[in-house]
C-alpha cells in the first residue's frame, strides 16, 4: 500500500476537480472553454472510478473498464461538439454562448 | 474568434455571475468534502489489484463472465458513428 494516500484523498481531489469544472462551465462564455470544463468534470469522475476500484474492490477491474469507456464516450462527445462549434463559427463568426440560440427551437 | 489571440484580453465576466457561481460551487464542494471526511471507507487490503496490461487486455476482450467484449464493440460502433456524424456536421455546406 502507498504510505498515507488513502481513498479520501482521491475523493477530495476529484471533488475539487469536479467543482472547478462546474465553475468554469457556469462562468465562461466561450464554447470551447465550456467544453474543456465538461472534460474536467468527466475526468474527475474517472478518478473516482479508479480509486474505488483500487481501494474497495481490488479483486476485479470494473472501475478501470468503466473509466476506459467513459474516456471513449467523452472522445465521441468532444468530436461531435467540436464539429457543431466549427459549423457555428462558419455561420456566425463567433462562438460565444449568448449568440448561439440558433439550435434552441 | 474560434480561438483567442495572445493580445486579446481575457473575457470579462459579470460580477453577479461570478458571485452566484462561486456560491454554488463552494457550497457544493463544502458539502461533498464534509461528507467524504465524515465517512470511513473500509479499505480492502488483503487482496492485491492486478492491473497489468495483460490482464486488462484479456478481460477487455473476453466473453466469459466478467468480460467486457460487448461494451467494447458498442463503443467501437459509437466512435465510428460519432466520427461520421461530426464529419457530416462540420463539412462545408455548399460543397455539392
Amino acid at each position: 500500500m502507498e504510505s498515507g494516500v488513502g481513498i479520501q484523498h482521491f475523493m477530495i481531489l476529484s471533488t475539487l476537480m469536479f467543482f472547478i469544472g462546474v465553475y468554469g462551465f457556469l462562468t465562461r462564455k466561450n464554447l470551447i472553454t465550456i467544453l474543456l470544463s465538461v472534460e474536467l468534470i468527466l475526468n474527475s469522475v474517472n478518478i473516482n472510478f479508479v480509486a474505488f476500484n483500487k481501494f474497495l474492490y481490488p479483486e476485479n477491474l470494473g472501475g478501470h473498464f468503466f473509466a476506459m469507456f467513459v474516456i471513449a464516450v467523452a472522445a465521441t462527445e468532444v468530436s461531435v461538439a467540436i464539429a457543431i462549434i466549427i459549423s457555428l463559427y462558419r455561420k456566425l463568426k463567433m462562438i460565444d454562448v449568448e449568440n448561439v440560440n440558433e439550435m434552441k427551437y | 474568434m474560434l480561438t483567442s489571440d495572445l493580445q486579446d484580453k481575457l473575457e470579462a465576466v459579470q460580477f453577479r455571475k461570478i458571485f452566484f457561481s462561486l456560491l454554488a460551487v463552494l457550497i457544493g464542494a463544502a458539502v461533498c468534502i464534509t461528507t467524504i471526511l465524515n465517512h470511513s471507507f473500509p479499505q480492502v487490503t488483503d487482496k492485491v489489484l492486478d492491473s497489468s496490461m495483460r490482464t486488462i487486455g484479456l478481460r477487455l476482450l473476453s466473453y466469459n463472465e466478467g468480460g467486457f467484449v460487448l461494451p467494447f464493440e458498442v463503443i467501437s460502433i459509437l466512435l465510428l458513428a460519432a466520427i461520421v456524424g461530426s464529419i457530416i456536421i462540420a463539412k462545408k455546406a455548399d460543397s455539392k
